[in-house]
């Protein structure tokens, strides 16, 4: 390590001082002699402080460089006997900038050693809350997170153990990371009494608009986004039931919206045109994933695709007998649809 | 010796293996899922040792079988096991992780865990410290149901008292014991809170002796796709030698927390890392670490989930020379949907220390004083986790890690290097 609290040209001019003194009278020398004493007697101390901290770490690295600090203390010490000043100077001067480092890194160490302990100690509580609840809900991509996450802690252990806490922490940091991942699987979808809840709501919701619907004028456009809306939370019981509750959750999502469109009521300044641009825009947007979604073979997504077409065929219907609102909420609902055709075929 | 301990170790895994394989031809709701794997990991550290840079590798070939069990979801006797070992050109290892749980209305009324985890170093190894080692957990404890709760949602239950914990390594032996009375509960808002007490003894080096009390509580809360996670632990440590080195206090802060703006999330997190010693002095005195992150994650996990960071850490401590703040700029994608799935992280960023070397500097080296100085210094930090999907059984995983320090001062250049790929097979 290059001494920091020493600059180069502080050395020199030290080296510099040493060597005038050595060329000076005897007494002098003499007297130089007894300062490096002093100072490589300095130097024990010094070596020896830092061993005291390193010994509260087992960095590898902070105990091989005290090693090197010790081995060259005791060079100098041998220099010094044998009269080589110089020699001994450099040799102790080397010995503290490297009980320094030593100490520096067993100073890193030690504050790195705390936050692994605790974060593996805590890790392992997380891991088994997350691991119940993946369990409990059958999540089986959660579950492999939660796997990945232990294969992560497992190597943060192995480090730990060989004293590399800086590269212990980075893996029990991404073991956190697959664990919160998990957790957000999880929490997304919420588990199964979540998701249960979500699907119910929006059960309830549907009925409710189905109700209103029925009191009312019968809107053929309206009871037929309700239909695609039920078949969608339809997908998201199937989701739920094959543990994928983030695809689940988007299905019910999905549901909730062709339901408000359904419920959506108001005339709003609309123009055929600015229709006509929409379903031209979907028309598009269907030529270019049609043949994915189709060629993907999910059934899914096959129904998915074939409802967006349906509602797409509505709107231009609509359009045609000038029912500019209702037209607009069919070719929205169409376009909800073929995203999620095209989700589910990945 | 060694070999032969290793070679045993295996033996009995492997006898366990087709113990718990034959088992569950038995059980009919129990689930059993055996893993192979195959690879090589590779580690590197260069640093500079008092004349010269240094560097360290360690590379491992290693194969991995592992089989994991769980009985059916409803079960009165609830267990799940998961036993793996490896045998690798540097090391040996063994796990067995446990857990069995009463559940004789449906709610787990009494709940036994182990935890245990062998290693045997080859001789010749690389690994720096190689004696070989075991360490394990088992506890046990009742666990409580409140009545006011419906049963699935709610369980607080005492965690596991009076663990146990064995690590006899010649390196540095100790013994280390733990409790852990608490409270737990689940559902949307899942929490937890206990007293942990646990006691570290070093037969070589007793003055290292220590007792350690601490309180710990976290807090998980999930509403919507809001998302909040408090954690708070306050420990005492005890030394059992205080002339030697000082009792003292520790206070650990958690919190994080996401919810959604627009078409994504904002993402944050605070940790708070306090240590006051009863007596300070060179070697030990009191510091306050903060470290922060602030960002924004948008896109699907299913396809492509991207999130942008700023991160911050500040240390204060009674040696100024210590003293540094550091800020940086996170990027990480992430994706779990096609062939090839994982995460990939850039951080990029500088560490300034309060004091500089010039401040620190000992005017004339025959004089006492002696300071410590660091070196600024900027950072990258690049993580991969990925996993190519090669059908429903085979699959490629590799984990890479690459974390350069370039210094102000050369000589304390670092550079940490991690790679690991594996071929995984699930039959």
């Amino acid at each position: 390590m290059r001494p920091r609290h020493c600059s180069p040209i502080m050395l020199t001019a030290v080296l510099a001082g040493v060597m005038l003194l050595l060329a000076g009278r005897p007494a002098a020398a003499q007297q130089n002699a007894e300062q490096l004493a002093d100072f490589i007697e300095r130097t024990a101390e010094i070596v020896d402080w830092a061993a005291e901290q390193v010994k509260e770490t087992e960095n590898q690295q902070a105990h091989r460089v005290l090693q090197e600090a010790q081995s060259l203390h005791l060079r100098s010490r041998d220099q010094a006997e044998r009269g080589h000043v110089l020699a001994a100077f450099a040799l102790s001067r080397r010995a503290r900038d490297a009980a320094q480092h030593a100490v520096r890194l067993a100073r890193d160490a030690r504050g790195a050693e705390n936050r692994v302990q605790l974060r593996l100690e805590h890790f392992l509580d997380y891991r088994d809350q997350i691991l119940d609840r993946a369990r409990e809900a059958g999540d089986e991509r959660a579950l492999r997170f939660v796997r990945e996450a232990e294969e992560q802690a497992l190597r943060a252990r192995d480090h730990d153990r060989q004293g590399n806490y800086d590269l212990a922490d980075h893996f029990i940091g991404a073991a956190e990371d697959l664990l919160a991942r998990a957790a957000r699987l999880l929490f997304e979808g919420g588990g199964p009494e979540r998701l249960e809840r979500e699907i119910e709501r929006t059960r309830r919701a549907i009925d409710g608009i189905a109700d209103r619907l029925a009191e009312g004028t019968p809107d053929g456009a309206a009871t037929d986004l309700l239909e695609s809306a039920r078949a969608a939370l339809e997908r998201a019981e199937e989701f739920g039931r094959r543990g994928q509750p983030l695809r689940a959750l988007q299905s019910v999502r999905l549901a909730r919206r062709l339901a408000g469109q359904a419920a959506e009521a108001g005339d709003g300044n609309l123009d055929a045109d600015t229709v006509q641009v929409q379903i031209d825009r979907w028309d598009g947007r269907y030529e270019q994933i049609s043949g994915r979604v189709e060629a993907s073979g999910a059934a899914a997504a096959v129904d998915a695709l074939a409802r967006a077409r349906h509602h797409r065929q509505q709107a231009a219907t609509l359009l045609a007998a000038g029912n500019l609102e209702p037209s607009l909420r069919q070719i929205k609902a169409a376009f909800d649809l073929l995203n999620e055709a095209l989700e589910l075929t990945r | 010796m060694k070999r032969t301990r290793g070679s045993l170790a295996i033996g009995v895994a492997a006898a366990c293996l087709q113990a718990a394989v034959a088992a569950s031809a038995g059980a009919a709701a129990a689930v059993w899922q055996p893993k192979v794997s195959a690879g090589l990991e590779s580690y590197v550290h260069t640093y500079y040792l008092a004349t010269a840079d240094t560097t360290e590798a360690v590379s491992e070939v290693l194969a991995t079988a592992e089989i994991e069990g769980r009985s059916g979801r409803r079960d009165r006797h609830a267990w799940n096991l998961r036993l793996a070992a490896s045998g690798g050109s540097e090391l040996l290892r063994e796990l067995l992780d446990g857990r069995y749980q009463w559940r004789p209305s449906g709610e787990p009324r009494l709940q036994l865990d182990v935890d245990w985890l062998g290693r045997q170093y080859r001789s010749g190894t690389e690994y720096a410290l190689s004696s070989d080692n075991h360490e394990g957990t088992a506890e046990c404890g009742p666990t409580l149901a409140r009545p006011d709760r419906p049963a699935r949602s709610a369980s607080p239950r005492p965690l596991s008292p009076l663990p146990h914990a064995v690590d006899p390594r010649t390196e540095l032996p100790r013994t280390r014991r733990r409790g852990l009375p608490g409270l737990r509960g689940f559902g949307d808002l899942s929490w937890r809170v206990g007293a942990r007490a646990a006691a570290r003894t070093y037969p070589d080096s007793t003055a290292l002796d220590r007792d350690l009390v601490a309180v710990e509580a976290d807090l998980d809360h999930a509403a919507g796709e809001r998302h909040i996670w408090l954690y708070q632990r306050s420990e005492r440590r005890l030394a059992a030698a205080p002339e030697v080195r000082p009792s003292a206090w520790s206070h650990w802060t958690e919190v994080r927390a996401t919810w959604p703006l627009r078409h994504g999330e904002v993402v944050t997190s605070l940790g708070s890392e306090v240590w006051r010693y009863d007596r300070t002095d060179t070697v030990w005195f009191d510091s306050w670490r903060l470290e922060s992150e602030l960002g924004y994650g948008w896109g699907d996990p299913l396809r492509a989930h991207w999130r942008t960071l700023l991160t911050m850490e500040r240390l204060d401590a009674d040696a100024a020379s210590e003293a540094y703040q550091q800020f940086g700029l996170r990027g990480t994608v992430e994706s779990y949907a096609g062939p090839v799935s994982g995460m990939l992280a850039l951080e990029y960023g500088h560490r300034w220390y309060r004091q500089t070397a010039d401040e620190a500097a000992a005017t004339d080296p025959f004089d006492d004083t002696f300071a410590l100085a660091y070196s600024d210094f900027s950072y990258v930090e690049i993580w991969l986790m990925a996993t190519w999907t090669w059908s429903d059984r085979l699959s490629l995983e590799v984990v890479a890690s690459y974390q350069p320090e370039q210094h102000t001062e050369q000589d304390d250049d670092t550079a940490i290097g991690y790679g690991s790929a594996r071929v995984v097979w699930r039959p």
